[in-house]
C-alpha cells in the first residue's frame, strides 16, 4: 500500500515537474486503487477521500494552466479557487448519501443491477457530449 | 468563436466510468462513492455555468505615425454572458511590436475592462493592427471560448526622412525661377561670362573693368536660377531582404529624403514605382507633393510579376524631356535594368543610385558561396561599366553601413566630367 501511495506521488511529482496532464489520471487511479482494495475499517471515510482526491486533481491541473507566461491582474485565482473548493466541500454529502444508499439492506436484483448498468451508460454519454462539444461547434452545451 | 470543454472533463468522466464499473463487477460501493466527487465536478461543469460570450473592440490612439515611434492602443473587452477569466494575447507582428505575454483579468458578467498597450512601429508601410487574440474561461476552467477579438485597424507607418545637405544638379532646368543654378545663360546672381554690350542691355550690368581694359563696352552675364524636374524612378522589381530589412526599405526612404530636398529647392517632382505594380505620380511642386510622394511611397511593395515591362507603359506626359531621373534600384532584375537604359537610350539625363544587395546577403560562414558571389560580383561590375560607358554615374550604397550623401557625392563626381545627355 505504501508502494502504491509512492507511486501515485511520484506520478503526480512527474506531471508537475514535466508540465504533462497524462500521468495525473493514473495516480488518481492509483489512489482510488489504493483506497478501495483492502477490505475491513479505514483511517478516512470514503466520501472525505473521494473529495481530496478531486481537490488534488483540480489543484494538479490548475497547476498546469498557470505554467503559460501571463502579466496575471489582481482577483483573477480567487474564483476559480472557491469553486473548487465549494465543489470539493459539497461532494463530501453527496458522496455521503451514495454510500448510504449503496450500504442500505437491498437484496440484489436485475432492476439494481439495471440501474447501475445505466449510470455507467450515463457516464459514457456524458464523454460523448464532451466530445461533440470539443469538436467546436461553438455553442455551448 | 470556439468553444471547447477543458480535457479533464474527459478524464473525470473517463475515471468515474472505470469506478462506476469496477464498483459493479466487483461489488465495492466505495469506489462509486470515490467516483461521486468527479461526477459532479463534470455535472456543475456541463450544467452549472451559463454560456460565455465575449465583445471587443481594438481602437488605435491614430491613424499614421513615424517609422520607429510607439502608437497607443487600446483593447475593450466586455462580457455578455457569464463571467470569465480572460486571457488577452495583443496583436503583434514583426513590424508593428507590442508585449508577445498575453494578460490575464477577471471579467464579471457585464462588465468592461480596457487594456491599453504600446505598438512599436518597426517599418514604414501600410499595417493592419488586430484582431486580439482572446480566451475565456469559466469559473472552474471546465469550458473555453477562444477566438479573435476586435477586428483589425489601419497603421500608416511613414519613413524617416533623412536631411541632405547636397543634392545632384540636373543638367537641365525649366524655365520657371527656382533655387538651381541653371547652365545656361541669362540673369541671375551667379557669375557666368562677359560679353560685348547689346541693344537692349542694362548699363547697369557693364562690367567696367572690362570695358575700360577693352576700351569697348562689356556686359556680365549670369546663370539664371531655374527649377527642374526630377523623377525618383523605384525599381520594385525585386528585392534582397535579410533580417527584415532590404534594399526596398532603403530606396523608400531615400526616395523620401530625396523627395524632401528636392521639393524645398522647388523643383517639380515625380515619382514612378516600377515593378510588379506600376504606380506613378505626375511631376509637381510644394509640400502636398511631397504628401503625395511618402503616401504613394509607404504603398510600395514587391510584387511578383513574370510580364516583361518596359518604359512604354509609362504616360509620356510623366517623364519630361528636360527631366532628371534618378534611379533608385538594386540592379538585380532584368526588366528594371532594361528599363533604366531604355531611358537612356531615350536621351534622358540618368543617375543610378545602386542599394546594394550585398548588405543584405547572409553571412556564408562555411565559405561555399565564395566562388557563385565572386561571379555574381564580377557581373554586377560589368552591368556598372556598361552603365558609366553609356554616361550613367551608377554610385553604389551599402545601406545602412553608408549614408545616402555619399552615393550623391560619387554621382556628382562621375557627372562632372560626363557630357550632358544627347537630345532625344
Amino acid at each position: 500500500m505504501l508502494a502504491g501511495a509512492a507511486a501515485a506521488t511520484l506520478l503526480l511529482s512527474l506531471a508537475l515537474a514535466a508540465a504533462r496532464s497524462s500521468p495525473i489520471p493514473f495516480s488518481l487511479l492509483l489512489l482510488g486503487a489504493i483506497y478501495a482494495i483492502p477490505e475491513g475499517e479505514r483511517a478516512i471515510a470514503a466520501p472525505i477521500y473521494g473529495s481530496a482526491l478531486l481537490l488534488t486533481a483540480e489543484l494538479g491541473y490548475w497547476s498546469l494552466d498557470e505554467r503559460v507566461p501571463q502579466r496575471v491582474q489582481a482577483g483573477v485565482f480567487t474564483p476559480r479557487l472557491l469553486a473548487i473548493l465549494a465543489v470539493s466541500a459539497a461532494a463530501i454529502p453527496a458522496s455521503a448519501l451514495a454510500l448510504i444508499a449503496a450500504e442500505a439492506d437491498v437484496a440484489r436484483s436485475p432492476a439494481i443491477t439495471a440501474a447501475g448498468a445505466a449510470a455507467v451508460v450515463a457516464c459514457v454519454a456524458v464523454l460523448a457530449a464532451l466530445a461533440r462539444v470539443r469538436s467546436g461547434d461553438g455553442t455551448p452545451p | 468563436m470556439t468553444l471547447s470543454a477543458s480535457p479533464r472533463l474527459q478524464t473525470y468522466a473517463a475515471l468515474a466510468t472505470v469506478a462506476l464499473v469496477a464498483a459493479l463487477a466487483a461489488g465495492r460501493p466505495e469506489l462509486a462513492v470515490l467516483a461521486v466527487p468527479f461526477v459532479l465536478l463534470v455535472a456543475v461543469g456541463l450544467a452549472g455555468a451559463a454560456p460565455l460570450a465575449l465583445d471587443g473592440v481594438l481602437r488605435l490612439e491614430r491613424e499614421r505615425a513615424l517609422e520607429g515611434e510607439h502608437v497607443g492602443a487600446t483593447v475593450t473587452v466586455q462580457a455578455g454572458g457569464a463571467p470569465a477569466r480572460v486571457e488577452l494575447h495583443l496583436p503583434t507582428t514583426a513590424r508593428l511590436q507590442t508585449d508577445p505575454i498575453p494578460i490575464a483579468f477577471w471579467l464579471p458578467r457585464g462588465e468592461r475592462h480596457e487594456v491599453r498597450f504600446e505598438l512599436a512601429v518597426g517599418r514604414w508601410g501600410v499595417h493592419g493592427a488586430g484582431p486580439a487574440v482572446v480566451r475565456a474561461r469559466d469559473r472552474l476552467g471546465a469550458f473555453a471560448l477562444e477566438g479573435r477579438l476586435g477586428g483589425s485597424c489601419e497603421l500608416r507607418a511613414y519613413p524617416s526622412v533623412g536631411r541632405l545637405h547636397r543634392l545632384i544638379a540636373p543638367l537641365r532646368t525649366r524655365p520657371v525661377l527656382g533655387s538651381q543654378v541653371s547652365r545656361e545663360r541669362g540673369e541671375g546672381i551667379e557669375f557666368a561670362d562677359l560679353r560685348p554690350l547689346g541693344p537692349g542691355d542694362r548699363v547697369r550690368r557693364i562690367n567696367w573693368r572690362a570695358t575700360s581694359r577693352r576700351r569697348v563696352p562689356y556686359v556680365n552675364v549670369q546663370h539664371p536660377e531655374r527649377s527642374a524636374d526630377v523623377v525618383l524612378f523605384l525599381d520594385t522589381f525585386a528585392e534582397a531582404e535579410h533580417a527584415e530589412e532590404g534594399t526596398l526599405d532603403a530606396a523608400v526612404q531615400a526616395a523620401a529624403a530625396l523627395a524632401s530636398a528636392y521639393l524645398a529647392r522647388r523643383d517639380r517632382v515625380a515619382l514612378v514605382s516600377f515593378g510588379g505594380t506600376l504606380n506613378w505620380l505626375t511631376a509637381s511642386a510644394g509640400t502636398r507633393q511631397l504628401y503625395r510622394i511618402v503616401d504613394a511611397l509607404i504603398a510600395s511593395d514587391v510584387r511578383v510579376s513574370y510580364a516583361w515591362k518596359d518604359v512604354t507603359h509609362l504616360p509620356p506626359r510623366l517623364l519630361p524631356a528636360r527631366a532628371l531621373v534618378l534611379a533608385l534600384s538594386p540592379l538585380l532584375d532584368p526588366r528594371g535594368i532594361g528599363a533604366l537604359l531604355d531611358l537612356r537610350a531615350r536621351g534622358y539625363d540618368l543617375a543610378v543610385v545602386e542599394i546594394s544587395p550585398l548588405a543584405h546577403t547572409p553571412a556564408d560562414e562555411a565559405g561555399s558561396h565564395r566562388l557563385p558571389l565572386r561571379l555574381w560580383r564580377l557581373r554586377r561590375d560589368t552591368l556598372r561599366a556598361r552603365f558609366e560607358t553609356l554616361g550613367v554615374p551608377v554610385a553604389r550604397w551599402e545601406h545602412p553601413h553608408t549614408s545616402l550623401e555619399l552615393a550623391i557625392e560619387e554621382v556628382m563626381t562621375f557627372r562632372r566630367h560626363a557630357r550632358p545627355a544627347p537630345q532625344p
